[in-house]
């Protein structure tokens, strides 16, 4: 690869010394949740810190399964925010097609700008309203409900997100199809749906990593194991005798692993998705 | 606030419509959007909105599970204690500090990562991997790194003869809000990075040649070439990395529960604390109407703006 003529030999060690620095600092966290994680753990707080623990054990790990219904809430896990990804693309991917493809009053104004609104009101303030009303429905401690109130955090960035993949197919594509005598119903199944396969899989990714860790909304709606995911099962580690760091840490390495992978893999669609479709 | 008709957009984004005429789209098409409006409407908007009008017009007591009608009683207590007020403040502290670190730490990472040098990918995919991390977990994590008389971090700046003996980071108001704002940082500096990146790959390679033929200084280049180039995409970054700080809680709720004495109590600790701890369900409504109107505010200065410009971020 071609330098730029005009580095110098100081900027590109200083380029160097910063980079590497900010990896340090940036992997440091990650590493010190592993080591805690596989430490013994009269060395999880020892002064001077132990960097490379002396005793590896899986002790942790095992305990969350054994003890804590670790497979549960994983799995809880596991299916909430899949199930939450289905059903804001089943209701978003709709919608997203129609701003697309058609023209109505209040489109950009009224419908996608009210739908931005959403992502950006905080969940705090509507908690309490939310908690009440899923009293009165059944819904507290109940995956269920975690799913409705994951798919409304997903829908607006579906929405923006799927309209912008479904810009991209050129319109003669359906229209041909359409003048074949198929109804454009058929159209959406055969044609729209079809080429925006991927843009799907990237959304359902977008959508999982963006809901699996979130805290505060299964803090308040779930009460129970049976119900809960791994953010707030972390959170009831830390108990009145002391906190359970190992176990919080081997938790952390488990959740970690999926969407870490997400990330190096999926990054330029998730850009997409951070930036409401707008970015490419 | 309007886009240009739907089309316009279209033609804007992929050049690629010459559709139908208008008059046949309009059809049914447009009531597809319905379920999932109204799904927005009525659960995220609609419901939460009334239900918090209304409650922050009723005190309820926890002893007789009644509700007495006070009228704006709840606005004036709540602006007449500190709490709310002080609570605001920290949120806009960690809010300005955060978000001017992150976008630093972004524009100057993110320019070297642009260029060309041995192990940029490695770099790229290591510096990117906070954003993968669980917001409480790393409030533990974090915990652990500034635990009193065990911290690593002590023991480092120790060594480095930058401090001496154990650091109250959690127990002084503003190192532990330096702790809360670092835990934010630590997490979403990767997040500006790769948006940042994003941008950048918009600007041709000319015109970096073109600045050198012009003989620009690196700092010239980046003033009138480069950030304008990516001047929106940084607007948007910020934005919605200021609307989700003004959300913050996840870390807060593990390292320092708002404490020490609210010295880090953002406003979502605050409502979460007044409806689900004290239950002072008219407080924490009155207190989230007050936050949405700011919302409502900031949107429809800053990100209607921001969003209606898109089609030149591209």
């Amino acid at each position: 690869m071609r330098r730029i003529q005009s580095e110098s030999v100081a900027y590109r060690v200083f380029r160097a010394v910063y980079l590497l620095f900010f990896t340090v600092i940036f992997l440091f966290p990650i590493y010190w949740m592993v080591r805690t994680s596989l430490g013994s753990r009269t060395e999880t707080l020892l002064y001077p810190p132990r960097y490379f623990p002396q005793h590896f054990e899986l002790g942790s790990y095992a305990r969350i399964f054994h003890d804590m219904n670790g497979s549960i809430v994983i799995w809880n896990t596991i299916r909430v925010n899949i199930t939450a990804a289905i059903l804001a693309l089943a209701l978003g991917i709709p919608a997203a097609y129609a701003v697309s493809r058609f023209d109505f009053k209040g489109k950009e104004g009224g419908f996608m700008f009210t739908v931005l609104s959403t992502r950006f009101l905080p969940p705090a303030t509507a908690l309490v309203p939310i908690y009440f009303l899923y009293v009165k429905l059944g819904l507290v401690n109940n995956l269920a409900g975690l799913v409705i109130a994951y798919a409304g955090l997903n829908l607006p960035i579906v929405i923006w997100v799927m309209r912008s993949f479904i810009d991209e197919i050129p319109r003669a594509m359906e229209e041909s199809y359409m003048l074949d005598g198929h109804s454009r119903l058929g159209a959406f199944f055969k044609i729209i749906l079809p080429l925006s396969l991927p843009g799907i899989a990237a959304m359902f990714m977008i959508c999982n990593f963006l809901t699996w860790g979130e805290f505060l909304l299964s803090a308040v709606l779930t009460t129970t194991y049976t119900a809960q995911t791994i953010p707030i099962a972390v959170a009831q580690l830390e108990g009145d005798i002391g906190i359970l760091w190992q176990q919080i840490c081997a938790y952390g390495v488990i959740a970690t692993v999926p969407i870490a992978l997400i990330i190096v893999f999926f990054q330029r669609y998730l850009v997409r998705g951070f930036s409401f479709g707008i970015l490419k | 606030m309007m886009l240009p008709a739907g089309n316009a957009a279209v033609v804007g984004l992929g050049g690629v419509d010459e559709g139908l005429p208008v008059a046949k789209k309009r059809s049914w098409g447009f009531l597809l959007i319905w379920p999932s409006f109204l799904y927005l409407l009525a659960f995220l908007i609609v419901y939460p909105f009334f239900y918090n009008v209304y409650q922050s017009l009723f005190s309820y007591s926890m002893l007789t599970g009644t509700s007495t009608f006070v009228g704006f009683q709840n606005y004036v207590d709540l602006f007449a204690q500190p709490d709310y007020a002080n609570s605001l403040l920290t949120s806009l502290i960690i809010l300005v500090a955060a978000l001017s670190i992150e976008t630093l730490l972004g524009i100057t990472i993110a320019l070297m990562l642009n260029q060309d040098f041995r192990g940029k990918v490695l770099a790229r995919m290591l510096l990117i991997l906070p954003l993968g991390t669980i917001p409480v977990v790393n409030g533990y994590i974090f915990s652990l790194l500034f635990f009193p008389s065990a911290s690593p971090i002590d023991h480092v700046l120790n060594m480095l003869g930058l401090a001496h003996g154990v650091i109250p980071w959690l127990q002084d108001p503003w190192k532990a809000r330096a702790v809360v704002i670092l835990v934010d940082v630590w997490q979403w500096t990767s997040f500006m990075i790769i948006m940042i990146l994003a941008g950048l790959s918009s600007v041709p390679k000319s015109f970096y040649e073109l600045a050198r033929l012009d003989n620009m200084s690196a700092w010239q280049t980046f003033w009138r070439i480069t950030l304008p180039k990516i001047k929106l995409t940084l607007a948007l970054a910020m934005l919605i990395r200021a609307m989700d700080l003004i959300k913050y809680f996840d870390p807060i709720f593990a390292i320092t529960k708002g404490g020490p004495q609210s010295a880090t109590e953002t406003v979502s600790h605050l409502i979460y604390r007044f409806g689900f701890k004290a239950f002072a369900i008219g407080y924490a409504s009155a207190g989230s109407i007050f936050v949405w109107a700011i919302i409502w505010v900031m949107s429809f200065l800053v990100i209607s703006r921001v969003f209606t410009r898109k089609e030149s971020l591209i």
